[in-house]
């Protein structure tokens, strides 16, 4: 359900510079709360590894991004390469108010990212493990 | 909270429990019964001491009821409703019922702005999240519900005639004096909070009534009763059967999420042990890749009022204010047909 939270142009655009300029690894988003806006946190390079992503995500619920790149156990291995939206909502002491900010402004950031293959929900860091993102990838 | 953050209401009617209150509280300031007296009273005290007959406002709708409830919602919480945006969980069972109380809502309450959404998504998103599988149990039915982004997938959502009060029977012999009916159900409810457990622990349970007697009861005899909402007769097959039926009957991608998201809401989910019993029981039944878990809420509390804050949340956020349905809108542009289009469902 979109209830209408704005979208800042530069989301669009540097998941674009990821997407089609293969600029970086990732994108985080936060909602900024002054502007009721979904905006730009973090942005990885294109060699940065799964566990620098992961770095990021802490005590608040954050969007991300995710250019993963997988191998099959197929013999020969096959090469897969999946955009994975994140949603990282973490059960801390978040106020609960926040939290459903970001649930509920999920659908209108998504509705701006085209050509996104996957998606995660995580509420706690095992749920966030390569492990998971590499299952879902290769599923 | 700002002081350019624009209040409204938010209620919560069910069919035994109305909660009602503001937006950006975390407890609803109106909490009464849905029933009232032939002389529309309101609470337990007329309730429970009067004479007459104890009507229900659900069960089934009565729209004259329904909107003396709403009159004296307002009333209770000291404001007018001609300045207030209301935000009503829907729990309606057709949309004609839904239909009635937007035209009471507009027409004879007066309210300026209007938005309804199902109980299951509030209380998904009470949990901060937009995607969970509910099972609410409810005072006089238990219902299932898959939620996908906010949206109530109505299509696999499954509805019961079991719920929190029939567990109250068995404790009505115990229940001595001269009451009225809806007293000595209430009584009956609280010797029933106050006893009922899955939890393994003494073999005798006690209970203190007023009178100062005691009621002896042995675990077995209360797992029996408690395990009710668990066991399968010929019109229902048990709580877990019918999150099980969603989780089969959803689509393999959000399958998964479902597992992994159960958030069992209602006065009922707090009996001891029940989320473990539940846990243990849906695991043994879930399909091999899912692995379930359940969802907690920060307090017991919430699980009586957890739609209540969703939509006190909900409709707090400045992001939701675009979403109101205006008077005017309403009666511009084909009455119901604003809602249906507005609110998701």
């Amino acid at each position: 359900m979109n209830v209408g939270t704005n979208v800042s142009d530069d989301c669009v655009t540097e998941f674009n510079n990821l997407k089609l300029g293969k600029q970086y690894r990732y994108v985080i988003y936060k909602l900024d709360k002054d502007k009721n806006e979904i905006v730009v946190d973090h942005k990885g390079e294109r060699d940065s590894t799964y566990a620098e992503f992961v770095s990021h995500l802490q005590n608040e619920s954050r969007y991300a991004v995710y250019d993963y790149h997988a191998q099959t156990d197929d013999v020969p291995p096959r090469q897969v390469e999946k955009l994975v939206f994140i949603f990282w909502s973490p059960d801390t002491n978040q106020p609960v108010k926040q939290k459903m900010a970001y649930a509920a402004g999920k659908e209108a950031l998504k509705k701006k990212l085209n050509g996104l293959s996957k998606e995660i929900q995580a509420n706690e860091p095992s749920e966030v493990e390569e492990t998971e993102i590499k299952k879902i990838v290769l599923n | 909270m700002n002081s350019d953050e624009i209040i409204s209401v938010v209620a919560d009617i069910g069919n035994l429990y109305t909660r009602a209150g503001f937006t950006g509280d975390d407890f609803p300031r109106w909490s009464t019964f849905t029933k009232c007296t032939e002389t529309m009273q309101f609470g337990d005290e007329a309730l429970g001491y009067g004479n007459g007959q104890v009507l229900d406002i659900l069960q089934p709708f009565n729209p004259d009821l329904y909107e003396n409830l709403l009159k004296k919602m307002f009333e209770k919480l000291g404001v007018q409703s001609k300045d207030y945006s209301l935000l009503l969980a829907n729990n309606f069972q057709t949309k004609h019922d839904l239909q009635k109380v937007v035209e009471i809502l507009f027409e004879s309450v007066e309210i300026p702005n209007f938005f309804t959404i199902r109980n299951a998504a509030l209380s998904t998103f009470s949990a901060g999240r937009s995607t969970a599988l509910i099972l609410d149990i409810g005072a006089y039915s238990t219902t299932a519900s898959a939620v996908h982004d906010g949206y109530t997938l109505l299509k696999t959502q499954i509805q019961a005639p079991i719920g929190g009060e029939i567990l109250n029977e068995p404790f009505r012999q115990y229940v001595v004096g001269e009451y009225n009916q809806f007293k000595k159900t209430c009584l009956a409810r609280d010797i029933k909070q106050g006893l009922l457990t899955y939890e393994q622990i003494d073999s005798t349970q006690q209970y203190e009534l007023p009178d100062g007697n005691f009621i002896l009861m042995q675990q077995a005899q209360l797992s029996e009763i408690a395990d009710k909402l668990f066991n399968s007769n010929d019109n229902f097959k048990g709580i877990q059967h019918m999150l099980l039926d969603i989780i089969n009957n959803s689509v393999n991608d959000i399958k998964q999420q479902l597992c992994s998201t159960v958030i069992s809401t209602g006065g009922s989910s707090n009996i001891p042990g029940f989320l473990n019993k539940l846990q243990t029981t849906l695991s043994a039944l879930a399909p091999p890749m899912c692995k379930v878990k359940l969802v907690m809420y920060p307090s017991n509390q919430n699980r009586y009022h957890s739609v209540f804050i969703g939509g006190s949340i909900l409709a707090s956020l400045s992001s939701f204010q675009s979403l109101w349905v205006a008077k005017n809108e309403y009666q511009e542009s084909g009455r119901f047909s604003i809602i249906e289009r507005k609110c998701p469902n």
